[in-house]
């Protein structure tokens, strides 16, 4: 086993420097090992920024994504809209009912509504002409 | 009533936007006074052309009572505009949403079938979005070649005695010609600045032959330098300067990064490091600029093609402390750097995601409007589709992450944002001005079946066309184009001609651009294509097999345009299709022109 050694910061040897491997890191760490097989902890010295894509998918993002196919089926005379919004809504709408969502999730519910009930609004006229036109 | 507020602010804003056009860029005067007459001058004259067209007085002064109470607000919004530009965006912000509203009732009301009316829709839905898109590069053009007072511009910064921090250089190589890295580090040698380190950074460069010469440049440019080969490293570029982070002298305040093959000016530091005597200032950015063309080629329009991000959007965003930090020939606090975490691994164009985060925090940014070093632009017209392709990628990726932040809610879900409108706005459009040649894509495929139908006379429509539509379309369109190759001539003082030249330089990678936003919206992660830096085997049928897509889809453009001319009846509508299939067709085979002459690395 490779000798475990904590090096602190810009301490590497131009010796050790000049050919390292990428062994691995966590969340505070790279770990590293040199061209004689040592394995070397060096420390990131920075701030952990929160990872995207999240490792979870968040809450509302089935919601967005349906939100979005929602506004480019506008194009289709709202066709898709029709189709994408309700459940876009339904959605949010589970999320306000089963989850507790915190002061950022109501607001999240409240731009989902809102923004789906613009878009059926834009879209109901002219999905209906367009049925009109069927019929 | 909407044909006629329709035509009535088409008159303003054919005026407006001519005369602007002429003259906007000269005008170096601004004025309440001047404003308030140019706008007498150009309301009253299109309301007189619509009253001896339309008679109805009380709408026609109606109307213009509207446009004056808008000018007024426009006039009192936007003082470090000339009245020239101040009219052209008034007249624009009136006349458009007329034509989209004219051209949505149309199509509305029209008797059609079913298909045919679901066709159209998606039609005006296309046109509804790519003319907010256009409104976007607009307000841009207009401010950059019509703003006459600059208070946040900057080209050279107040020398601050005794202010000398310690600046850490980070050089992340991967596979780069070691001549090329070369000189890099002899330049940054030279560099007149007392205190300073160069971390050079190589990731995962396969052969010790490439990388072994830069470690002993290194070891003899001396102590300073100090040189890493790290291999099996994730995170693409933004994973190596996220080494180079660790490794820092804890004494560095401030950290640059140069690409491989930038060559610093001597007074790089010495001219930029004195900005950050201002503590809220997180990084100031230089422009990118490049020496490898030569005067008269196809490289030198491709050069000014870059020069556009520069000297258009970029001075524009720094007067809202908005611009993109763009990594080479920028600094960036090192505590600040740490704060926001380092740089996105995720994100292909690590450095613009990073400054959005810092603005987040309500830090400020400069930009230095001013060469501070000079790179090497891609090789072939290949290496500079790779490019335009992570360009466009990255700045998509930062919407899918960021864009909850960038919208009006964003301070109601993170009271910490501290994003302002102008920023929000600013990064927002920059990401979905991305999706410009997609829809492009969209509009060539109606135009396409458009060019069929009239062609087999099937009785189908799949855009609303009236005289006043087909009409407006036209002079919309010539303006948009004479206002492209206005604003390239004017921002970088260049020739009509070579004006004309980069904007097709521009074109040329539209097909690539189209790919790269369909495929940041369809999937999360890209692999980083560096740019090459060495010629690799060029000619002929390499720069082709290149931009096969490319020709295949300008000849069946030239194809189709031409068969609609000769077929068709003599209609404006054919006029219209037939020409915008020749303009499409001139688009789509610039790329395999630009292939074959294209040709950088001159050294």
């Amino acid at each position: 086993m490779a000798e475990l050694s904590r090096k602190p910061r810009g301490s590497l040897s131009p010796e050790q420097a000049s050919f390292l491997k990428y062994e691995g890191e966590d969340r505070d760490v790279y770990i590293l090992s040199d061209c004689n097989g040592s394995i070397l902890r060096v420390p990131k010295n920075r701030n952990q920024a929160a990872a995207f894509p999240a490792e979870d998918i968040h809450t509302f993002t089935p919601a967005y994504i349906l939100l979005f196919a929602a506004f480019l089926g506008l194009a289709p005379a709202g066709l898709g809209t029709l189709v994408f919004a309700p459940p876009a809504m339904l959605w949010a709408l589970g999320i306000a009912v089963l989850r507790r969502p915190g002061r950022a999730g109501w607001i999240r519910i409240a731009v989902v509504w809102t923004a789906a009930a613009l878009m059926l609004l834009a879209a109901l006229p002219l999905a209906m002409r367009f049925l009109e036109r069927i019929g | 009533m909407l044909i006629r507020l329709l035509m009535q602010s088409a008159f303003w804003f054919v005026i407006s936007v001519a005369a602007t056009l002429l003259f906007g860029p000269q005008l170096r005067r601004r004025h309440p006074l001047l404003s308030l007459g140019w706008m007498t001058v150009v309301l009253g004259a299109g309301s007189v052309l619509a009253l001896g067209i339309y008679g109805r007085p009380v709408e026609v002064f109606a109307f213009t009572g509207l446009a004056v109470f808008l000018g007024l607000i426009w006039i009192g919004r936007f003082k470090d505009w000339n009245a020239l530009g101040q009219m052209a965006w008034l007249t624009t912000i009136l006349v458009t949403p007329l034509f989209l509203m004219y051209s949505f009732t149309v199509a509305f009301s029209i008797p059609l079938p079913p298909l045919s009316f679901l066709v159209i829709m998606t039609f005006i839905f296309l046109q509804f979005v790519t003319t907010i898109l256009a409104l976007t590069h607009m307000f841009e053009n207009l401010e950059v070649t019509c703003r006459v007072h600059w208070p946040r511009q900057v080209t050279r910064i107040q020398p601050a005695p005794g202010f000398q921090p310690m600046v850490s250089l980070h050089l992340p190589i991967h596979d780069e010609p070691p001549e090329i890295v070369a000189g890099t580090l002899r330049a940054l040698a030279a560099l007149e600045y007392p205190d300073f380190e160069v971390l050079v950074v190589d990731n995962n460069t396969p052969e010790e032959k490439t990388w072994q010469p830069v470690r002993e440049l290194c070891r003899e440019l001396g102590s300073r330098y100090k040189f890493f080969h790290i291999e099996n490293w994730p995170g693409y570029k933004s994973g190596a300067l996220n080494f180079a982070l660790s490794q820092t002298d804890p004494r560095a305040e401030l950290i640059g990064v140069v690409d491989a093959d930038y060559r610093a000016n001597p007074d790089f530091l010495r001219e930029t490091v004195p900005a950050f005597t201002d503590p809220n200032l997180a990084f100031i950015q230089a422009p990118q600029d490049y020496r490898d063309y030569v005067p008269g080629s196809w490289a030198e329009a491709i050069y000014h093609s870059y020069e556009y991000f520069f000297e258009v959007p970029m001075p524009v965003r720094n007067e809202r402390n908005a611009i993109i930090f763009a990594g080479t020939m920028g600094l960036i606090r090192a505590a600040v750097l740490r704060e926001i975490g380092g740089w996105d691994e995720w994100c292909i164009t690590e450095d613009a995601e990073a400054s959005l985060r810092v603005l987040k925090r309500g830090y400020s940014s400069q930009y230095f409007h001013r060469s501070m070093g000079q790179g090497l632009m891609p090789c072939t017209f290949a290496g500079l589709k790779r490019q335009r392709f992570r360009w466009c990628f990255g700045n998509i990726q930062i919407l899918r992450k960021h864009w909850e932040a960038l919208m009006p809610w964003a301070r109601l879900l993170d009271p910490a944002n501290r994003l302002t409108a102008a920023q929000r706005y600013f990064y927002l459009a920059g990401c979905l001005q991305w999706f410009s040649d997609a829809f492009n894509v969209a509009f060539l495929v109606f135009l396409l079946a458009g060019a069929v139908i009239k062609m087999i006379s099937a009785d189908f429509t799949i855009a609303p066309v009236t005289v006043p539509l087909i009409t407006l379309s036209a002079v919309f369109m010539a303006l948009n184009i004479w206002r492209f190759g206005w604003v390239l001539r004017n921002a970088l003082r260049i020739s009509w001609g070579l004006a004309f030249r980069s904007m097709y330089g521009m074109f040329s990678v539209g097909w690539v651009i189209a790919l790269a936003s369909i495929r940041a919206v369809l999937q999360s992660r890209a692999a980083f294509l560096r740019t090459p830096k060495k010629m690799g085997r060029v000619p002929l049928l390499n720069a082709l097999f290149t931009t096969q897509w490319e020709a295949a889809i300008g000849a069946a453009c030239l194809a189709m345009g031409i068969a609609v001319l000769i077929l068709s009846d003599r209609s404006a509508t054919t006029y219209l299709i037939g020409g915008l299939l020749l303009w499409q067709a001139s688009l789509y085979l610039a790329a395999p022109v630009y292939g074959l002459f294209y040709k950088s690395c001159t050294e």
